[in-house]
């Protein structure tokens, strides 16, 4: 276990209100994610796992509970920008060149700097852009966009890091590889990483825990620790354990799907 | 920018000097490719045009040959060039008056529903009320000088910028909204290295609608007053049934709206060069 926890959320529970219906998207969560943890969020689409991630973000309000991020509120740590936001798609300026991107976020809410330029290449190096400052978004592939919005991501050295499917949009190939470089990265920063994602492999690879959400509204159904060693390699994913973890995270998703198919016999469970 | 290396294989059979500046070279034919059957057409209707005139001897003062409308025009380059630099300057004051009063507005109405609701219907009215209507009282109210020109051209090019730009403002994709937000950006940071950027595109469409529209209104704008610019001289011209610097007048004003729309197209490859627009070619 970890020592102290960086993410903390206590009873969170949230709706939707359009035209007088309310729709429950997110029901009692608990959540108490430690420092430098790498954590997962899956479950089947439409059951709020990034509705969780923006009210952790700060970028939406729930409807009950709390959530602390390093001790203070979302809008708080947004403020002093401790949390780095990745989405699936990068959402680039295309005006803006590689290196511009990056820069974005010290040029905005300009209170709270630091970083300088030399640090900037080191980021782009790190996120194996170093040669690609000067190229504009549309002359990037679209895994090297998803590494822009990485770096932009981390240029204010946050503790926080959030990715919405951040790989989701990407091909197969370019998929697997970048789970690696993710991992690379992580490692040698450690931020507490809370990762959305539609695929188990990709959450048990990346993980040390992988928390299974329910559809709507969402709960938490299981909260699996993986213990493989680390730095994961491509071998990991072969060994008996890295599925076993697999199985056991697919048994509690379906088990909560059929479950759900069950109750709403029209199938509008989505 | 790697494009023309590709053609290059299958144009070098073809021109023996693809090879040296594929890119270049290939532009440059593509130029010249674009001018040369407008140009050539026009010279031939030219040719028509002067045969005609003499061979059925219509008379100057209704129609007159190519040929003594360029006579006036050379001869008289320093007049023509006085009295367009006029109408053009106007035009350029005006479009910028027009276009910077439009973009502040939709600045406003892109931020608040309510603003829009009441100016914009108000924005409509200025622009389905003819301009021609209300260029004498302009004249009446600011007088013989440039001003009431320059605001009539400012009218005119108002309401497509206004449009535009609005769209423009409020065309922001979610994620990158939500990205500026993470980082609890100012809605003033949002505007300025967001929005403003990101309507660009919106702003080239309303200005490349707007830069000949403002001609116009600097033109309809010496008809009615003052002895400056070539709508005076056409209007002066047009009652001594001068028909040499009547098309003469014509001639510079085409020019000037050539030009003008050159420019705005160069700009804008300039500016959105990160534009879907201007990406492939």
């Amino acid at each position: 276990m970890t020592t102290t926890s960086n993410i903390t959320t206590q009873g969170i529970r949230h709706s939707f209100s359009t035209t007088g219906e309310s729709l429950h998207v997110l029901d009692d969560i608990h959540m108490d994610i430690g420092q430098g943890e790498f954590v997962s969020l899956i479950g089947p689409s439409g059951s709020g796992k990034t509705t969780l991630l923006r009210i952790i973000g700060g970028l939406l309000s729930q409807t009950e509970g709390r959530v602390s991020i390093a001790g203070v509120e979302p809008v708080e740590a947004q403020r002093r920008k401790d949390i780095g936001f990745v989405f699936q798609d990068a959402a680039l300026l295309p005006w803006r060149t590689v290196e511009q991107n990056v820069r974005l976020p010290l040029e905005l809410n300009t209170s709270s700097n630091g970083r300088g330029d030399a640090e900037l290449g080191r980021l782009l190096a790190a996120v194996g852009l170093a040669d690609f400052g000067n190229y504009y978004p549309h002359q990037l592939s679209g895994g090297m966009k998803q590494r822009v919005a990485l770096a932009r991501a981390l240029v204010f050295d946050p503790s926080v890091l959030l990715m919405d499917e951040p790989l989701g949009a990407l091909d197969e190939l370019t998929r697997s590889a970048m789970r690696y470089e993710l991992l690379q990265i992580w490692e040698q920063s450690r931020k507490t990483v809370l990762f959305v994602t539609h695929s188990i492999s990709e959450a048990v690879l990346l993980s040390d825990r992988v928390i299974v959400i329910s559809p709507r509204p969402g709960r938490i159904v299981d909260d699996v620790r993986i213990e493989l060693s680390r730095p994961r390699t491509k071998e990991v994913e072969r060994t008996t354990k890295f599925l076993d973890y697999a199985d056991r995270i697919l048994e509690s998703l379906s088990r909560e799907t059929a479950f759900v198919s069950a109750a709403t016999p029209t199938g509008e469970g989505d | 920018m790697r494009l023309p290396r590709l053609a290059k294989g299958t144009k070098a059979r073809s021109t023996e000097r693809d090879a040296s500046a594929p890119g270049e070279t290939r532009a440059l034919y593509q130029v010249v490719g674009y001018l040369l059957p407008p140009l050539v057409a026009l010279f031939i209707a030219g040719v028509a045009w002067e045969i005609w005139v003499r061979v059925a001897d219509v008379p100057t003062y209704l129609i007159p040959a190519p040929s003594r409308i360029f006579e006036r025009l050379f001869d008289g380059i320093g007049f023509f060039v006085k009295h367009g630099g006029i109408t053009l300057g106007e035009a350029l004051a005006g479009f910028a008056l027009g276009s910077a009063v439009a973009i502040a507005g939709a600045t406003i109405m892109a931020h608040s529903r309510l603003l829009e609701r009441s100016l914009f219907p108000l924005a409509v009215l200025v622009k389905v009320t003819p301009i021609v209507a209300v260029a004498p009282l302009f004249v009446i109210w600011f007088g013989f000088g440039s001003f009431p020109k320059i605001l009539i051209a400012a009218l005119i090019t108002f309401f497509p910028v206004l449009v535009n730009g609005l769209v423009g403002l409020r065309d922001v994709r979610t994620e990158s909204l939500e990205f500026f937000r993470s980082v609890s950006a100012s809605k003033r940071e949002v505007y300025w290295k967001l929005r403003l950027p990101g309507s660009l595109p919106y702003l080239f469409a309303a200005f490349r609608i707007s830069v000949p529209l403002a001609v116009i209104g600097a033109v309809v704008g010496e008809w009615f007053s003052g002895d400056r610019g070539l709508g005076s001289v056409i209007i002066v011209a047009h009652n001594n049934l001068d028909m040499p610097t009547l098309f003469s007048a014509i001639v510079t004003l085409a020019v000037i709206g050539i030009g003008l729309t050159i420019f705005v197209w160069y700009l804008e490859r300039r500016v959105l060069f990160w534009h879907e627009s201007n990406i492939i070619t």
